[in-house]
């Protein structure tokens, strides 16, 4: 009996991971559109973006130990004989785990918290909506090639199991 | 003697760059941003960083409950 249950564990660990990236590196860092408490401190002056720039980096801080510890889940599944890896599976709990970080954390920030909005500029708007929009999205695409893709496996290819 | 001159050259560098951009190091604008950061409210903005990650927990562990 394989299965394919570790691997999309550790892909949707990896999702959160890279989708805090995506959302650090792209909206914070290159299009400086937010920032962790933009919300809350200004970043049109030098103290605040500054402010602003120590808690991005103790966000990114926490999605790379939650990357870390995808890898490390990732890693423990390679000595198991009972392990099926389907590329299939593993892309859709990447992109089911990027929807979560999405969804989760743009309720709890942007909705709830009010520490940003994708848009500062704009408040909360239509901008946050589409960013759950978009979390959703990926969730369903994500969970159909990974439930598609957990019994797939081509006529040829042999169970796996890496030594 | 090379690494007698390596240590000098790096004991005498080091002064030099006192890191006024370090944000949390010295001049006025760190000692501001330190200010902020470590106000009052430092505990409730950790809370409220990592308060996504237990429930991102929970999502996985619910999805993989869930999948087949």
């Amino acid at each position: 009996m394989t299965t394919s249950k570790p691997v999309t564990t550790a892909g949707m660990v990896l999702g959160i991971g890279m989708g805090g990236f995506v959302d650090g590196i792209l909206f914070h860092q290159i299009l400086q559109i937010h920032n962790m408490l933009s919300a809350r401190i200004p970043t049109d002056v030098l103290v605040g973006a500054k402010v602003n720039m120590v808690w991005d980096g103790l966000f990114h801080a926490a999605v790379w130990m939650t990357t870390a510890i995808g890898i490390i889940l990732l890693w423990r599944t390679t000595g198991r004989a009972d392990i099926r890896c389907s590329g299939r599976a593993f892309a859709g709990a990447l992109l089911t785990g990027w929807g979560l970080f999405n969804v989760v954390e743009g309720i709890i920030d942007h909705h709830i918290l009010n520490l940003h909005h994708v848009y500062e500029r704009a408040g909360q708007s239509v901008w946050d909506w589409l960013f759950l929009a978009f979390g959703v999205a990926l969730i369903s695409g994500g969970w159909l090639l990974m439930t598609g893709g957990a019994g797939h496996r081509p006529k040829d290819e042999p169970p796996t199991s890496i030594p | 003697m090379r690494n007698s001159l390596r240590i000098i050259a790096v004991a005498t560098a080091l002064p030099s760059c006192p890191l006024w951009a370090c944000t949390l190091c010295h001049s006025r604008i760190a000692e501001e941003v330190r200010a902020i950061v470590l106000a009052h409210d430092f505990w409730s903005n950790i809370a409220a960083l990592l308060l996504p990650f237990p429930i991102f927990g929970a999502a996985i562990l619910f999805v993989r409950r869930i999948a087949p």
